[in-house]
């Protein structure tokens, strides 16, 4: 595996076929420990993510916007 | 990671609309195979190189690789200093420079300040005698480059490639996404895209059709904003239908 330990963690799903984009995401972040987080790259606003986290990983995760742009969307999801 | 276009999605595009696509699609990283139309050669020279990358860097684009046409070209001085000038490294075709090759090819990129990357597919024992060659290379001076082919390759197949490549993987080519994306289901992409993250891999990863068939559905697809969805949605008319590969 690639150690390039001072990169922050970024999961771009734009290129998941989509039926798989959201099994993906949850399976990295469940493989985090707590207190590390990733930067998930989508194509658009991924909002009806949080609902699903918020439904599936109630109080475990943290949810930040470092950029909603016309092209890409970046959200920082952290573990509790 | 980098999300990439290689030119070879479309091929008939010249540079400043090559940038364009990237930027419209959010693809922050290019890949310049020879012989397309963007019109970057070993023949050009040393201010035109620089004028390509300053170009692409204000259309918001970086230039990653430049993909040699073959063995001749890959062997060329001027590929060498391609490199240097353009600031980006030179990748071999799969299968265009035996392992044995290695060490003397990467003295001519690193006497002329350039780099180079050997290009393999998914098959650890592949990459395990590249790995080999490159860290008898000038330091620095080769890495590896990764063509994943979803349809042909065993999805479970990544983990190995990973584990062997290491921090010699300096660029993935996915061969896929874009307009096929929805067609690669089953196919491992999303556990490869999550064994990336977790492995924090910093470098490019560039999108390529799977075959020359579909460069129209490409070419559609980077004519238009806008993203294909997360799976939510029911029916999107604006995707394109491919058939199966």
């Amino acid at each position: 595996m690639p150690q390039q330990t001072r990169e922050p963690m970024q999961l771009d799903v734009r290129v998941i076929p989509p039926r798989e984009k959201h099994p993906t995401i949850f399976a990295t972040f469940d493989a985090l420990e707590p207190g590390e987080s990733f930067v998930l790259l989508n194509d658009h606003d991924p909002f009806p993510l949080r609902y699903q986290f918020e439904a599936e990983r109630t109080g475990r995760f943290g949810w930040e916007y470092l950029e909603q742009g016309q092209a890409v969307w970046r959200v920082e999801i952290s573990r509790r | 990671m980098r999300l990439g276009l290689s030119s070879a999605a479309a091929p008939d595009l010249v540079l400043a609309e090559l940038v364009a696509a990237g930027a419209r699609r959010g693809l922050a990283a290019l890949e310049l195979v020879s012989g397309d139309a963007h019109g970057v050669s070993p023949h050009l020279a040393a201010d035109a190189l620089r004028s390509v990358r300053q170009a692409a860097r204000e259309g918001g684009v970086e230039v990653v690789a430049f993909r040699a046409s073959g063995a001749l070209e890959v062997r060329s001085a001027a590929a060498a200093r391609l490199s240097a000038e353009l600031r980006v490294p030179v990748v071999t075709p799969r299968g265009a420079v035996a392992p044995d090759g290695v060490e003397a090819l990467a003295r001519l990129y690193a006497d002329a300040g350039g780099s180079l990357l050997l290009a393999h597919g998914s098959d650890p024992g592949e990459v395990t005698a590249l790995r080999r060659a490159a860290e008898r290379a000038p330091e620095g001076s080769v890495g590896l480059a990764w063509e994943l082919r979803p349809g042909a390759d065993d999805p479970r197949g990544g983990s190995g490639v990973l584990e062997v490549a290491g921090s010699l993987l300096r660029l993935v080519r996915l061969h896929g996404g874009g307009p096929e994306s929805a067609a690669q289901e089953g196919r491992g992409i999303g556990a490869l895209m999550a064994r990336l993250a977790l492995g924090r891999y910093a470098g490019p990863l560039v999108l390529a059709p799977s075959t020359p068939a579909y460069r129209r559905a490409w070419s559609a697809w980077l004519g238009r904003a806008g993203g294909w969805g997360c799976g939510s949605r029911q029916r999107d008319d604006s995707l394109v239908v491919l058939s199966g590969t």
